[in-house]
């Protein structure tokens, strides 16, 4: 049986991880590596790197660390931040990555999917969508860190993104991130019965039955960062308590 | 030492570093002389079936192939590698493959679905091959893609993923190998199937 999917996302700034400090069993928790490694041995599915680094030079620093990962983990990991060209999708894959993410680079030229798709394949594009309700009834597409509304309507870009190839949707639910009161269940349970490829929930992750929820309406995959940063919920437990909810979890 | 097959089909580095977890020695090469050196080739490869079959041909490469197969030398194929060991494809239209395993390779189609299978799925196993040793129902690996495998026998399937249908997730047919799943990104069970492969070939 297939599984679902826990992803620990790390933000990476100038090469070193940026949250987390309560971890007193590993030497370096700034190391991705390191952090990386360790999430791995605890069963995370997935890993998500995330280069937050603003400037364009320190870009060479982030591949050395995508090489690295690759030689250190042996589970597949995605790649997000500053990806704008198909160029950038070849340098990161060709380093190791297994995926790549695209956000507003693909708002503001959607055929980068496509581009991307038919040449890396459509399973190593993820279409990530940071949304946030309207007073509609919807959800705007929001670029730029979650500062600009572009008007786009989600549901109708995740559709999109999905004829253009990507393989996969990241769904980030701007209202709930941060929050910790859970994830945007109704925008999960919509995307993932509109859509046929998988749906990674993101954003509000604060407690273990907050991740069973968002499984149960359909999302394939629930990926969070703060409450693995800060040891809130170890992966061990969060595994073994949603194969007690008669979720189809992988086990270590 | 083994010869990873390089015809441009995206980053087999991944292959290479799990190879050395395991002790055997990768070359990523396309020269004819390393595979006639090689004790088994390893076939890997994302993307495209058809793009596949064409920088196979690009790089003059199957009849080298088709002539270690019939020596006897162990070849596997991974992920997109191992559909390629097939007789045909109807991805994106219908093209042949390199025949030495019957069978085609076709979408998946069940309502519900998600299409790609992407995650870890566990595997059941088929039928007795020194490949499976240590691996059991419990055992989960890493799979991405989103065309199967329908062997004309289903004894050429070592292991299954169930996803819809039976998903064959190692075949093996004589001295021919392939893996739907990615060893390589596997964690602990990818590393003990790296060993059995090795026994093998030892």
């Amino acid at each position: 049986m297939l599984t679902k999917r826990i992803i620990p996302c790390l933000d990476v700034d100038h090469g070193r991880v940026v949250k987390g400090k309560k971890f007193q069993d590993i030497q370096d928790v700034a190391d991705p590596v390191e952090l990386g490694r360790y999430y791995s041995d605890q069963g995370a599915d997935e890993l998500v790197f995330y280069d937050i680094t603003a400037s364009y030079e320190d870009r060479d620093i982030f591949i050395h660390i995508v090489e690295k990962v690759a030689e250190a983990i042996r589970i597949p990991f995605t790649i997000g931040g500053g990806i704008s060209k198909v160029e950038d999708f070849r340098k990161v894959l060709m380093a190791g990555a297994d995926k790549v993410s695209v956000n507003s680079s693909a708002v503001k030229n959607p055929q980068l999917i496509r581009e991307a798709a038919l040449r890396f394949g459509a399973q190593c594009v993820v279409l990530s969508i940071d949304a946030k309700r309207n007073n509609r009834g919807s959800w705007d597409v929001y670029v730029k860190g979650g500062r600009e509304n572009t008007g786009i309507d989600a549901i109708e870009w995740a559709k999109q993104g999905q004829d253009l190839g990507a393989g996969e949707i990241c769904i980030n639910s701007i209202d709930t991130d941060g929050v910790k009161k859970g994830y945007d269940l109704e925008l999960n349970q919509k995307l993932s019965s509109l859509l046929t490829i998988p749906i990674i929930a993101s954003g509000g992750a604060g407690k273990m039955e907050d991740f069973a929820e968002v499984l149960k309406v359909g999302a394939d995959a629930a990926l969070a960062a703060s409450v693995f940063h800060y040891k809130e919920i170890p992966i061990v437990d969060l595994k073994n308590f949603l194969h007690d909810q008669q979720i189809p979890v992988r086990r270590v | 030492m083994i010869a990873i097959v390089d015809y441009d089909v995206g980053n087999l580095k991944n292959v290479y570093t799990a190879l050395g977890d395991v002790g055997l020695s990768g070359t990523i090469t396309r020269d004819k002389k390393v595979l006639d050196a090689a004790d088994a080739i390893i076939l890997p490869g994302v993307g495209a079936f058809s793009d596949a079959m064409d920088n196979l041909r690009k790089f003059d490469l199957i009849d080298a192939l088709n002539n270690h197969v019939k020596k006897g030398k162990i070849l596997m194929g991974i992920c997109l590698g191992m559909q390629l060991l097939f007789d045909k494809s109807y991805e994106d239209g219908e093209f042949s493959g390199l025949s030495y395993i019957p069978g085609e390779i076709v979408k998946f189609d069940a309502p519900g679905i998600k299409i790609p299978h992407m995650g870890w799925n566990n595997l059941v196993i088929n039928r007795d091959s020194p490949l499976v040793k240590n691996i059991g129902t419990e055992d989960y690996v890493y799979f991405v893609h989103s065309y199967y495998a329908k062997p004309d026998n289903f004894d050429d399937v070592v292991a299954y993923a169930e996803y819809s249908v039976k998903v064959p997730a190692i075949v093996q047919k004589d001295n021919v190998i392939g893996m739907q799943f990615h060893p390589e990104k596997s964690s602990t069970v990818g590393f003990q199937l790296l060993t059995n492969f090795k026994e093998m070939i030892s």
